[in-house]
């Protein structure tokens, strides 16, 4: 059965990337600007640490690492999983989960892998370029920095999962649901070493974006088994969390009748 | 002219059911000052650049230069998008008032609600977390206000304009992340663009985020009369051109749906 | 095969609505209230009644998107809220306003996926495909991406994924919504042999009494969440309406109509007693379903 499962969600996510890319415009479009808007961002980074040369002892090659992760993770998520989030929202509160109640598979990865974002693309060049641009990458770590990477999707599908369940219980929600994941992702953009110990805790903790902006560039500057023993169970037990929580969610569940099709990017 | 005072008064009232939005946003901004705050103690020393600017002042200046990113209306471009692409814009031009405007208009409105509410409660917040003091122009704020609106109307139209671009590019949000990263960088959001490169500065100033950012904010510590009437022509001056370029393409749409048969 | 498609015992179905204020108590509603029936395999039933009355809610929850607040079913022999999963394979469920396939492309692409979440074999699905477009008459659709159909054409194609991995039970909600006298006609007859081919069992719910008459055999009448009246069509048709109703065409080619009522009124007397002459033609009718019907519905309401 789980070979089957994994051999669904393949094809979903094939379907996916060819139903993004039905729009060819828009889906060039979309890349390119990225790019472009990405590396705006860049160079204003770029000004700040040439102005300041470290943050609190983080170098310009620690940001960059930190923010390749960061927006690997992030355009992983867009590809592949961008159902949490508004879409997955939107069926909630629309009453919209029927087809998928109804197919013979998991249901939480089916509504997360229904929709992809081709900006993702311009991400991910961006994220890859920098993670290999940093000077705290190299060869011998690359199974770290993947586990890392797959933490930080993880994060970022935690976030996904509890903003869109969240729809379960509160009416109304939906626009909001989207707006705060995308509060923590833009918060997960931020050097972790500018937090004081206080914002530490919480950020790894109840608002866990300190598993992508703090933890990862701290255990590859000097490497730490707890700290790396943490990070892995702390993100899997959110994320268990999160699973259950949806889950709990879900038998609240209303059905409507809305007219829909599917496919959103 | 009192339909459009009519739209901006029945958005104040629909502002109301808003207030989760407005609340997260403002919770948000509040944030992002706790954040910027705690940045600039960090790298104000041992700095000599950093150094002219005093931690109030640099706070006050960006709580001024976010205001304008987080009172405005969300997701505009993206109405006129749907508009566009459902076709349902056909219908709505058959209306005495251009639907263009209602959208502008309505924006407008709540930009007004949002951007007194905002300043007044992350106001009060800084003079809590800087202990009363105040920055060295505080004088300044009804002449920033004036200008804020300005640039309020530059960036509802700026937004009109990346709705409309639905009719080349297909889809609006390429153009907004543009937008969005010009304002930060461009605009000075991350510290005053006086402490870029030169080179830097001199694109900024060139372009109206440079105006609509860093001029309006900076004039919170270092108010002149003829630095706020630079600024705020050179924001009308932009507002003119982009009035322009709204009503080209408008009318290329009228054009273009009128060839479609609606 | 179970001998019965679907078992439920006193299953309940509440809402909860926060209306006034937060410490207010929610105001319960109850969309469906100690339903017990039993559907043998095979059976094609219809449910009936008015708007509200919980059809839709007992439909959901027996394909086990809705949990029930209370009771119990088994649908082909599988509770639907602890198997969703087995349940899958064995229902096929068409909601009228809802759509399984991509917009953007084409039908064919939609229905692939559909094949592999239900574990379909490339030979079965091919198979099934041409089997099932032939007789809706669809397979030069199949290359056509979903935004470019008509509705009717696009309701065939919705059938097909719902029934591409050969259920044995078909839940129908309103399917032919919208849909013109032609699309209804083709996809009422294919529903009446898929199901009389392949033993299919058939529950509908529909406002369409075309639907009900052409695919049904038995009809459940549900108001206010609970089971009002369980008969055969027939019955249905002779029973709940005596009134007959009489066309006499004249040989000059005029006609009259009379409503009658055989309890109450002798026939032999109210042919003698009228007034024909020259009469070429004389059809006695059953009223028509719709009207049963809404007899039904008035009946219940006072």
């Amino acid at each position: 059965m789980a070979d089957n499962q994994i051999k669904f969600f393949l094809e979903l996510i094939r379907m996916n990337m060819k139903h993004s890319y039905a729009l060819k415009t828009a889906f060039w479009l979309r890349v390119l600007f990225m790019l472009i808007s990405n590396g705006i961002m860049l160079v204003g980074w770029g000004v700040m640490f040439h102005q300041f040369q470290s943050i609190n002892g983080w170098t310009f090659s620690d940001f960059m690492f930190m923010t390749g992760l960061n927006i690997t993770a992030f355009s992983i998520w867009s590809l592949f999983f961008r159902g949490t989030g508004i879409y997955m929202a939107h069926l909630i509160e629309n009453g919209g989960l029927d087809h998928f109640l109804l197919t013979p598979k998991n249901i939480l990865f089916h509504i997360s892998c229904s929709a992809s974002n081709p900006a993702g693309w311009g991400d991910f060049i961006t994220g890859f370029c920098l993670i290999l641009a940093s000077n705290l990458f190299c060869f011998s770590n690359v199974f770290l920095v993947l586990i890392f990477l797959i933490c930080s999707v993880l994060c970022f599908l935690t976030i996904g999962f509890f903003f869109s369940a969240l729809n379960f219980w509160l009416t109304g929600f939906s626009d909001l649901s989207e707006r705060l994941f995308y509060i923590f992702f833009n918060l997960s953009g931020y050097p972790g070493s500018i937090y004081s110990d206080w914002a530490k805790i919480l950020l790894l903790t109840v608002f866990p974006i300190g598993f992508i902006s703090i933890l990862p560039v701290e255990i590859l500057k000097t490497f730490s088994l707890p700290s790396f023993l943490y990070l892995i169970t702390g993100i899997s037990f959110l994320f268990i969390g999160s699973i259950l929580f949806f889950y709990n969610g879900l038998k609240r569940y209303k059905s409507g009748n809305q007219v829909n099709t599917r496919g959103y990017q | 002219m009192r339909p459009f005072f009519l739209l901006i008064q029945s958005s104040f009232k629909f502002q109301k059911k808003q207030l989760p939005v407005i609340g997260t946003r403002l919770v948000l901004l509040l944030i992002l000052i706790c954040i910027f705050n705690q940045f600039w103690q960090i790298v104000k020393d041992g700095n000599s650049a950093t150094a002219q600017i005093n931690p109030v002042d640099f706070i006050w200046y960006l709580m001024i230069g976010a205001l304008l990113q987080y009172s405005r209306p969300e997701g505009l471009h993206y109405q006129i998008e749907q508009e566009i692409k459902t076709g349902n814009i056909a219908y709505k031009m058959l209306r005495p008032i251009s639907v263009i405007s209602i959208y502008f208009f309505s924006g407008l409105g709540s930009f007004l609600f949002r951007l007194p509410l905002l300043f007044i409660v992350s106001a009060l917040f800084l003079l809590v977390l800087k202990g009363g003091e105040l920055p060295q122009t505080f004088d300044a704020v009804p002449v920033i206000f004036l200008l804020l609106l300005l640039s309020g109307i530059f960036i509802s139209l700026c937004t009109v304009f990346i709705g409309l671009s639905t009719l080349w590019l297909q889809d609006s949000l390429p153009l907004f992340w543009i937008l969005q990263k010009a304002e930060y960088i461009l605009g000075g959001l991350f510290f005053p663009i006086t402490l870029y490169p030169q080179w830097l500065q001199e694109i900024a100033l060139a372009t109206p985020f440079g105006w609509i950012g860093y001029g309006v904010s900076r004039l919170i510590y270092d108010y002149t009369p003829q630095a706020a009437f630079e600024t705020g022509i050179h924001i009308l001056f932009w507002i003119i051109i982009l009035l322009i370029f709204n009503h080209i393409s408008y009318t290329f749409l009228r054009k273009r749906i009128a060839i479609n048969g609606g | 095969m179970e001998k019965y498609a679907v078992i439920t015992k006193n299953l309940s179905k509440s809402f909860y609505r926060k209306e006034h204020g937060f410490f207010r108590p929610a105001t319960e509603t109850k969309a469906v209230q100690d339903l017990s029936l039993t559907i043998r395999s095979g059976e094609c039933v219809a449910f009936i009644g008015p708007n509200g009355a919980g059809k839709s809610t007992t439909v959901k929850m027996l394909t086990s998107i809705l949990y029930p607040t209370g009771g119990s079913a088994l649908v082909a022999g599988i509770n639907p809220w602890e198997n969703r999963s087995a349940l899958c394979h064995q229902i096929g469920v068409i909601f009228g306003q809802r759509s399984q396939l991509w917009y953007h492309l084409p039908v064919r692409d939609s229905l692939h996926l559909l094949a592999v979440a239900y574990n379909l074999s490339e030979a079965e699905e091919k198979k099934r495909l041409q089997e099932l477009s032939e007789s809706l008459q669809v397979t030069e659709l199949l290359d056509r991406p979903v935004r470019d159909l008509s509705l009717g054409q696009r309701m065939r194609c919705e059938i097909i994924a719902s029934l591409l991995h050969s259920p044995q039970i078909l839940f129908l909600d309103e399917p032919t919504i919208g849909l013109d006298v032609e699309a209804k006609l083709l996809l009422r007859s294919f529903l009446k042999q898929e199901s009389e081919a392949k033993g299919i069992t058939i529950l509908l719910t529909s406002h369409d009494t075309g639907d009900i008459e052409k695919i049904c055999h038995r009809v459940l009448l549900i108001n206010h969440g609970s089971l009002i009246l369980d008969t055969t069509m027939n019955r249905l048709k002779t029973q709940f309406m005596s009134e007959k109703y009489i066309r006499i065409t004249h040989k000059d080619g005029s006609y009259q109509r009379f409503h009658f009522d055989p309890r109450t009124e002798d026939i032999t007397h109210f042919l003698k007693s009228s007034t024909f002459n020259q009469v070429s033609d004389l059809t006695i009718e059953n009223p028509p379903l719709e009207e049963i019907i809404r007899k039904l519905y008035q009946k219940e309401v006072s």
